[in-house]
């Protein structure tokens, strides 16, 4: 093969060499490009390289020239196709040794080419314009747009001024009228701006689009924004006073606490607020919720699961001073805490186990590893990380620490590397090669921006990626220079896939010191290998030749030959054999196996070498992986792209933080000194700013969201946004006393649900059934002041966890890798059997796969989110299938069927009211009323009577009619609700 | 006592969405507690939680929807857009070059192995493989000049379905649904009929409802056994029992309710069942089959294995529409069967006879029922392919041109609409993108693209997403261009 190669070679570089001195790019040139690249950088022009023409060639990529004539050593484009970078190996079309030799050839000798250079535009192509487009645009448009200083810095009097576009961009796009700004202001009336003239007719218009659909340019003049290096006007408008007078913008402070009429009702600072509103429209606190209403709130609030009968007799029992609280201590300190409250912040950071798209539902590409991150939250909450180093191991947890020249990991290592895996749950889709793309890359940082932006401060900065924000003072400089931030770690010019962006959990010394291992091991287990395979094959030859005798005697010795192939040298004739007889003549490892021990010497042999393989693979050492985030190499140069868009780079940007949110003249980024190892320090310096006391929004976002899950609706409604377009907060002053609380004693969590769930507020009835109730309803149908208790439904896992405790077979341990799910063929998901983790099925809801889009049916019909970013909010809905769910799933039958024999054993020999009461102890935490118990009864009754007809035996109607009643019990709504 | 509303306060007057959006309670919750019930859409946008009937911006001829999802890129210069330049010019280079997908292709024109015809007094020319549809060609709206965003299957069907190439948004039929909710309480909305033999490229996300309420988002019908997930229990149960359980449990919900009055989400809650157990009757029973005549079933090619599975779908879409339901979605195999990387001259003709005659007898049929004129059907595949070859003998994605054809709901009759260049390779006169597609089929169900919203994560979103997309009615295709945002584009 190498011989060959270079025989190629050797001919390649004669033919050239005979054919002419100097290759000319229109006769040696371009037949190779367009055989091979013009597929990507022809009128597609990938990453603004068009290789169409030698002038075009010349005028290079969005990143700068490919060519130096004469050297073709220093030119990216021989370098790209020696290195064989290019063509990429995925589309194979790969380069010929002559070919690239020719191209070689063609830049050592000067890149000559018989095309005259100094043509900008083809002549053709300016005509096509005079013609077509010109008129239109003279009567219409240059009277602003074109002279000494056109508006907006576009000029539409010739062709090449036109292609050079506006001060924010380009205003076509080659062969999209559609696509192309001119077009779109001119067929929606905003050019002419109405009043400057007549509207464009509808024969005018299409004109121009026909010329805009029809037009391709070899030879684009749109790289005028990446030679400029000024931002203009509205790219970065600048922040006024005003801007940074909207309350979210400004630093939180700790109001006093405002004076009340109703003292008694005050438990918390937290109560004053919430009842000197009240007050203010002549409203006041409902009365508290009894016990058992409180221990179930407390329950579903804190852990996510419901009390048992033996918690709520202790609790019931417990009428010394402080029960209550006590009961908060015990549920704070919890593991399963950490499992509720970590699964709101997995919402928000967007959390899933998958890689790649998850379209389909039999394709399942587990994100190898990432539920390490999901078990980091778990832990960090059960350990009451302070918030704001919560956020930083998230943000910068690998700038936290020196891995690189580390010998060996701490704990600690682990941990902060595990943490940013907050920042790989965006939406990647480069791990295929032909989707591993540079707008695909940007879009992996752009989906980025929006979940940190939203989670974190919000915020929704998605606007300013094409134009400076519309109502937040967010430019679309500052939304680049933010961007700037990630693009060390997600550098787009030098790309992991997300097959390769994990690191081993193990130190580099430790990991080679395995390698080494391994490898050493690998030495005497081929060796091994081929003395089996050696020792097999004159068996596999006898049994090959039995079955070769069924073919005509001719194509016999053909057809062993085929057999005998490696898939890659096939030839034709003989992928046909294979085809045709390939079934017939396959052996298979039973077959041979058996044979062979007829044989007692070669069956003792072969016995040996399987046992001494066994004990080396054995032997064998491994690390696992952990989806991580870290710096690539140095800092790219980030540009602000127009428009968004990844073909139209604008002026370079310096990395920074938003300014509106930042003292002035402090957006700037300095590498902290406490940032560790061969890494920029960005998104450590990120954090830092993000959790100082200053940062307007961080505590604000962070104690707002915890509001929302204690009471349904946040003090801001919208998490994601507290900017303008946002809902303004029904307490402000709370909001801000709140936030400050928060960071003024070390951003701890607990403490401040400990706050939130002592007060009177918190404690308040959620009935409207009181005359009081009936006038602040009047006043505040929705309970924006929080004059009684929201009724909340609950969450899909809260509700699937709740059916697996209620039959008492749930399985509490935390943590572990996730549990795998299979469907069947009507595209019904559940817990995949073979799993291997114990009780697969009895593990909390957080444990399941979480997929992108496919998320268990059961999750997923109690508005379990389809992560596309990140969910700052779900949906709560109440449909017929969630009905039909309830009534017919499988999994809620086998679980009736669980608390069925539940009740049995805890009731054994008990009356039917025995048993009943218990039935509603376990699934309602109380017990039933005397018109409950009576239509139980009657349920129970006219059920078994129904099995009995059915010929079932009296024993087994009445268990299916008890089971029945259980069902009912977790179909009802008050099991789906928390007072 | 201050002298004001709560909702007055210390900012200027709120319109009902800043409200709505403010309580941040989850727009269910207020739809049902009748805070913003409308019957019209005119009035500032309502949320809906609900499937009740509801008229559209304006009159319009259509009241429901079949689309024909031929996923996988159906071949344009193969069936519906005949270029002869490929057969003078084969075997040689393209020009510019075409922009590939995937590996093993040639920049090399490859002719279509098939001959076309005219047909019909409008002398529409298709490839004679489709020889059903070349009958009903006076019926058809054929769109030439289609092109979208994206050459990769999930990108390019979200495309057609979302008008964005990745997932998140509400398809098409979740915002109809949403916008006019639907004629049968006792049916889901929008159902989808989907190959029993397995689920299509991107499977579920093809009907999903995205943002908006998962009440809008398709409903897998199985055209072979039980039609709905969950529609009865795993065990059978004794008769009568499951309705005795309902009974029951809606006494219990009822004296819930008695010690909650005022929480609209608990009653909201309670009619659902009866509307699960209306469903259990009405689903199985639209699905039945049985009581169509033989000639029926012979005309959808029930009677022939080739035909029959996909036949079955059209006839059940029939029956769902006639039954009331507004968007019937149905695919035609499992995968892609469209997409044709090679061997593409003996391959497509099979999907070809897999599929048109059971399209065009759903189209006579509804026609000789007086129904399609009140439905539109879209015949599309998210995509088109490439004039070169890929494999030798097949061809690549090409997102830059493909043809679709529509049918009944006003749609132009006979017309042939837009052009591609001399390879078909990328559309040129009369461009039509997907968002202006969808306007335009938005348009005939009376509602305006651009007034129908919804507001997430910030911003009021609409169908097309207009502002960002440029989707605008394409007046030329239809009959009525007159309202709404089809005037202000001939303006």
């Amino acid at each position: 093969m190498r011989e060959f190669r270079k025989l190629a070679v050797i001919l390649g570089c004669f033919a050239a060499a005979a054919a002419a001195q100097s290759p000319r790019f229109e006769r040696d040139v371009l037949p190779i490009v367009t055989a091979k690249c013009l597929s990507c950088h022809g009128g597609n022009s990938m990453v603004g390289l068009d290789l169409r023409t030698a002038a075009s060639l010349f005028k290079g990529s969005h990143n700068g020239p490919v060519l130096v004539k004469g050297s073709p050593d220093e030119s990216l484009l021989y370098k790209k196709i020696s290195s064989r970078m290019m063509p990429p190996e995925a589309f194979n079309r790969p380069l010929t040794e002559a070919e690239i030799e020719t191209i070689r050839l063609w830049i050592e000798g000067g890149a000559l080419s018989d095309a005259r250079e100094e043509i900008v535009l083809s002549e053709q192509e300016i005509e096509k314009f005079n013609h077509e487009a010109l008129p239109v645009l003279k009567t219409h448009c240059v009277g602003c747009h074109g002279g000494g200083e056109p508006m907006g810095g576009l000029d539409l009097r010739s062709l090449a001024s036109l292609l050079r576009g506006s001060q924010n961009g380009p205003v076509i796009v080659e062969g999209s009228a559609d696509a192309s700004i001119l077009i779109r202001k001119v067929s929606a009336g905003a050019m002419p701006p109405p009043g400057m003239g007549p509207r464009v007719d509808k024969q005018d218009l299409d004109r121009l689009r026909h010329w805009v659909d029809t037009s391709t340019f070899a030879l684009r003049a749109d790289k005028a924004g990446a030679e400029r290096e000024t931002f203009t006007e509205k790219e970065a408008p600048p922040i006024t006073e005003e801007d940074r007078r909207y309350w979210a913008f400004r630093k939180p402070r700790k109001h006093p606490e405002p004076a009340v009429r109703d003292k008694k009702r005050l438990r918390t600072p937290i109560d004053a607020f919430v009842l000197a509103r009240l007050e203010s429209e002549g409203l006041g606190f409902s009365p508290d919720a009894p016990k058992e209403v409180l221990l179930r709130r407390a329950f579903f609030d804190l852990i996510g699961l419901p009390p048992s009968p033996e918690e709520i007799d202790a609790f019931m029992s417990d009428t010394a001073p402080g029960a209550y609280e006590r009961l908060i201590d015990r549920l704070l300190d919890s593991p399963h805490y950490g499992e509720r409250w970590g699964r709101y912040w997995l919402d928000a950071a967007g959390y899933i186990d998958t890689s790649g798209f998850d379209n389909d539902i039999p394709t399942i590409q587990v994100f190898e590893g990432m539920w390490r991150y999901r078990d980091y939250v778990v832990k960090a909450l059960n350990d009451d990380k302070p918030y704001d180093r919560f956020v930083t191991e998230q943000l910068a947890g690998d700038e936290l620490v020196d891995w690189r020249n580390a010998g060996t990991y701490s704990d600690e290592t682990v941990e902060a590397l595990v943490a940013t895996g907050y920042l790989r749950t965006a939406f990647d889709r480069t791990d295929s090669d032909i989707t591993n793309l540079f707008k695909e890359r940007h879009d992996v940082l752009f989906g980025l921006m929006e979940k940190v932006s939203t989670s974190l401060m919000g915020l929704t900065l998605g606007c300013a990626r094409c134009h400076s924000h519309r109502y937040d003072p967010i430019p679309q400089r500052d939304y680049y220079r933010f961007f700037a931030l990630f693009t060390p770690a997600y550098n787009p010019m030098d790309w992991k896939q997300p097959k390769f962006r994990y690191l081993p959990d193990v130190a580099k010394p430790e990991r080679e010191e395995i390698d080494r291992h391994n490898a050493e091991i690998q030495k005497p287990l081929d060796k091994l290998e081929e003395e089996l395979a050696d020792l097999r094959l004159p068996y596999e030859d006898m049994l090959l030749d039995k079955r070769l005798e069924a073919l005509p005697e001719e194509i016999r010795a053909d057809a062993k030959e085929a057999v005998r192939t490696d898939e890659e040298k096939l030839t034709d004739v003989q992928k046909y054999l294979l085809e045709k007889f390939g079934e017939k003549l396959a052996v298979t490892p039973e077959e041979v196996t058996s044979l062979l021990e007829k044989n007692e010497p070669h069956r003792a042999e072969q016995e040996r070498i399987k046992r001494r393989i066994a004990t080396l693979e054995g032997y064998r050492r491994s690390y696992g992986k952990i989806q991580a985030l870290w710096d690539v190499g140095p800092p790219p140069a980030t540009r602000l792209l127009q428009r968004g868009a990844v073909e139209s780079p604008g002026p370079k940007v310096k990395p920074g933080f938003l300014e509106i949110l930042s003292r002035p003249g402090e957006s700037d980024v300095d590498r902290p000194a406490q940032a560790k190892g061969e890494t920029s320090g960005y998104r450590l310096a990120l954090a830092q700013w993000m959790t100082s006391p200053d940062h307007p929004l961080t505590a604000r976002v962070a104690v707002n969201r915890i509001w929302q899950h204690h009471f349904g609706v946040a003090i801001v409604a919208t998490l994601e946004n507290f900017g303008k377009l946002g809902a303004q907060p029904t307490h402000p002053k709370l909001l801000d006393w709140l936030a400050v609380d928060f960071m003024q004693n070390g951003w701890k969590m607990k403490r401040l649900h400990r706050l939130i769930m002592t007060s009177t507020v918190y404690r308040q009835s959620s009935r409207q059934t009181g005359p009081a109730q009936a006038s602040a309803k009047a006043r505040d149908p929705l309970n924006k002041l929080l004059w009684r208790m929201n009724m909340r439904r609950l969450e899909a896992e809260a509700v699937r966890d709740s059916v697996i405790v209620v039959s008492g077979r749930l399985d509490p341990s935390v943590g572990g890798p996730a549990i795998l799910i299979e469907h069947d063929a009507s595209g019904l998901q559940s817990i995949d059997r073979n799993d291997p983790t114990p009780n697969a099925d009895r593990r909390r809801s957080l444990y399941v796969l979480a997929r992108r889009n496919y998320p268990l049916n059961f999750l997923e019909v109690f508005d379990y989110p389809l992560m596309q970013t990140n969910c700052n909010r779900r949906i709560n809905s109440a449909t017929p299938l969630q009905s039909l769910t309830l009534m017919n799933d499988e999994f809620v039958l086998r679980h009736a069927e669980h608390i069925k024999d539940r009740v049995n054993a805890l009731s054994g020999t008990a009356s039917i009211e025995g048993k009943i009461e218990s039935a509603y102890r376990l699934a309602l935490a109380r017990k039933p009323n005397a018109m409950e118990m009576a239509i139980s009864r009657d349920h129970l009754t006219k059920q078994r009577d129904l099995y009995r007809k059915s010929n079932f035996t009296d024993e087994k109607a009445s268990g299916k009619a008890l089971a029945s009643l259980c069902q009912m019990l977790l179909a009802s709504n008050e099991f789906l609700y928390v007072e | 006592m201050p002298n004001r509303t709560l909702l007055a306060g210390t900012r200027p007057p709120l319109s009902r969405r800043r409200l709505l959006e403010m309580t941040g309670l989850g727009f269910g919750s207020l739809a049902l507690a009748g805070l913003v019930e409308s019957e019209s859409l005119r009035a500032a946008s309502p949320v809906y939680n609900d499937l009740k009937p509801r008229k559209g911006h304006f009159p319009a001829p259509a009241k429901a929807v079949i689309q024909f999802c031929q996923n996988g890129g159906p071949s344009q210069m193969d069936l519906f857009d005949p270029k002869p330049e490929l057969a003078r010019r084969a075997g040689k280079p393209h020009p510019d070059g075409v922009e590939i997908h995937q590996p093993n292709n040639d920049n090399v024109l490859m002719p279509s192995p098939f001959e076309f015809s005219q047909h019909g007094e409008s002398g529409m020319t298709l490839a004679d493989i489709l020889p059903h549809q070349a009958t009903q060609v006076d019926e058809m709206c054929l769109i030439r000049s289609m092109y979208t965003e994206h050459n990769n299957h999930p990108e390019g069907l979200h495309m057609l379905q979302t008008c964005n190439i990745f997932p998140g948004r509400p398809v098409m039929g979740a915002w109809i649904t949403y916008a006019l909710g639907s004629e049968n309480q006792n049916l889901p909305a929008y159902v989808v009929l989907r190959d029993p033999e397995g689920y299509s490229t991107s499977g579920k996300l093809v009907w999903s409802s995205g943002f908006l309420p998962a009440l809008y988002q398709g409903v897998e019908f199985s055209s072979t056994g039980t039609p709905v997930h969950h529609l009865s229990p795993v065990d059978p149960r004794p008769p009568g029992a499951q309705r005795e359980s309902l009974d029951f449990l809606s006494k219990l919900n009822a004296e819930h309710l008695r010690n909650h009055p005022g929480e609209s989400e608990l009653e909201a809650r309670i009619q659902n069942y009866e509307m699960a157990a209306g469903m259990q009757l009405a689903a199985t029973e639209v699905l039945d089959l049985s009581k169509e005549s033989e000639a029926t079933r012979k005309a959808y090619g029930l009677d022939d294995d080739i035909t029959a599975s996909y036949g079955a779908r059209c006839l059940m879409a029939r029956r769902l529409v006639e039954a009331g339901v507004r968007f019937v979605q149905i695919f035609p195999g499992q995968g892609q069967i469209w997409d044709h990387h090679g061997e593409l001259a003996t391959r497509l003709p099979k999907v070809c006879a897999r599929t048109d005659k059971p399209v065009v007898a759903l189209l006579k049929d509804l026609k000789s029922r007086g129904l399609l004129d009140s439905t539109i059907l879209m015949w599309a595949g998210e995509f088109g392919r490439l004039p070169t070859t890929q494999n030798s003998d097949g061809r690549d994605h090409n997102r830059h041109a493909f043809s679709l054809w529509l049918a009944g709901g006003g749609f132009k009759k006979g017309l042939t609409y837009g052009e591609t260049d001399e390879f078909g390779y990328k559309a040129t006169a009369n461009r039509v993108s997907v968002p202006s597609l969808q306007a335009t089929i938005f348009h005939q169900l009376g509602v305006d693209h651009k007034k129908l919203t919804y507001l997430h994560e910030g911003r009021e979103q609409t169908p097309t997403d207009a502002t960002v997309t440029g989707g605008e009615v394409v007046p030329a295709l239809i009959d009525n261009p007159v309202h709404g945002s089809a005037a202000d584009a001939t303006a």
